[in-house]
């Protein structure tokens, strides 16, 4: 299962992202895959206001997680720094707690993430159009999907 | 004499309380809780449900480990902390033997497994019934192991939650020598790590501050130290 959906401008994004954040609950995991500039941290900024977190969301390049209060507790990792490493840092601690996930570059965990997952992948089409494909990975995120392309 | 024990080094979680040789009460569960949040709340469960209150404890058991970091931690933090405000005795035992444990009737070899991820294991293998050490604790590739218990000339009991994830490679390993535990010996149980534990000497209340986790595995950051050290 694939869904497709083009964002026109930087608005219909963070509208995506707030539909999203709405439907998500706790144990949700959402991995970002798309290059530099592709606007994953618009989209994580955007979903984490979604979720009513209030403090400034920035990158996690440098410690890896960050973790933020909302409706539901938030994680969001950047793993980037983790390519040539295999350390277990207590993923389930964080993937089956309270909080909802967001992974960017995920792939360099694939064997720590959870099975049942959203991928998401964002393409660069025009300076402010974007393509993002969606793959949901289990029947929570199945459903999921379903309501939210309504 | 009342035992607690603790078993939280992997996903599934499970204390038990043992009173004079019998289990009172026993908590085992492998569902998605966090043991930051679930193992002190099962904990308190499990004693009221015993009837027992945190003064009249006169020992605790834990699994020691290997397993996941946190998950190990969590167990011996709590464990430690327990013990010595408590002052009263701590008792380590290895994870892979009170898993092995539940299977410890079994007259053959029995190999307890973990998933430590990305085609690892840790894994141990153990002659039943007395569960004497044949493989020691060890982190190491499924093939690893496979290739040991290749020569090995007997029927081998896999016995863990994970063994589904390897079960394909090791039957193609091993064909029909390979066998497997039935369901109900899947998770790790706390009154098992109690009854190794009770065959084990008492150690000194001063002794808790020296326990330590056995994660049979290094930390990248040592390990990387060495490599470097082995270069100059």
């Amino acid at each position: 299962m694939m869904y497709e959906k083009i964002m026109n401008s930087l608005e219909e994004t963070e509208q995506f992202a707030l539909s999203l954040a709405n439907l998500l609950e706790s144990q949700d995991t959402i991995t970002l895959e798309g290059d530099l500039g592709a606007g994953k941290t618009t989209f994580t900024k955007a979903l984490a206001k979604g979720l009513g977190v209030k403090r400034t969301v920035n990158s996690p390049t440098f410690t890896i997680v960050k973790q933020y209060e909302g409706r539901l507790p938030f994680n969001h990792l950047d793993v980037y720094r983790l390519a040539e490493s295999d350390e277990d840092l207590g993923w389930d601690e964080l993937f089956y707690g309270e909080a909802v996930s967001v992974v960017e570059w995920a792939h360099l965990i694939e064997a720590d993430l959870p099975k049942d997952r959203l991928t998401i992948e964002i393409y660069r089409m025009e300076d402010t159009v974007r393509r993002f494909v969606l793959k949901p990975y289990g029947k929570r995120y199945e459903g999921l999907c379903e309501e939210l392309m309504k | 004499m009342i035992w607690l024990g603790i078993e939280t080094a992997n996903a599934p979680l499970s204390v038990a309380v043992v009173r004079d040789g019998t289990v009172v009460a026993e908590i085992v569960q492998n569902i998605k809780l966090t043991h930051s949040v679930g193992a002190m709340s099962a904990i308190e469960k499990v004693l009221a449900t015993a009837g027992v209150q945190a003064k009249d404890i006169d020992v605790i058991a834990v699994s020691e480990g290997p397993g996941s970091y946190t998950g190990v931690r969590i167990g011996v933090t709590l464990a430690k902390t327990l013990a010595w405000t408590l002052q009263k005795p701590l008792v380590g035992v290895s994870s892979l033997q009170a898993l092995a444990a539940n299977s410890s009737l079994y007259n053959g070899l029995i190999c307890p497994i973990f998933d430590a991820r990305r085609g690892n294991v840790y894994a141990a293998v153990y002659q039943g019934v007395m569960l004497t050490e044949i493989i020691k604790d060890k982190h190491m590739a499924i093939e690893e192991l496979l290739t040991k218990l290749q020569a090995m000339e007997v029927p081998i009991l896999f016995v863990g939650a994970d063994v589904d994830v390897f079960w394909d490679t090791i039957v193609a390993a091993l064909g029909e020598k390979a066998q497997r535990a039935p369901l109900s010996h899947q998770l790790p149980r706390a009154s098992e790590v109690i009854r190794l534990a009770i065959q084990q000497e008492l150690p000194s209340i001063e002794a808790t501050h020296h326990f330590v986790p056995q994660y049979q595995r290094i930390a990248e950051a040592e390990a990387n130290w060495l490599k470097e050290q082995k270069h100059e």
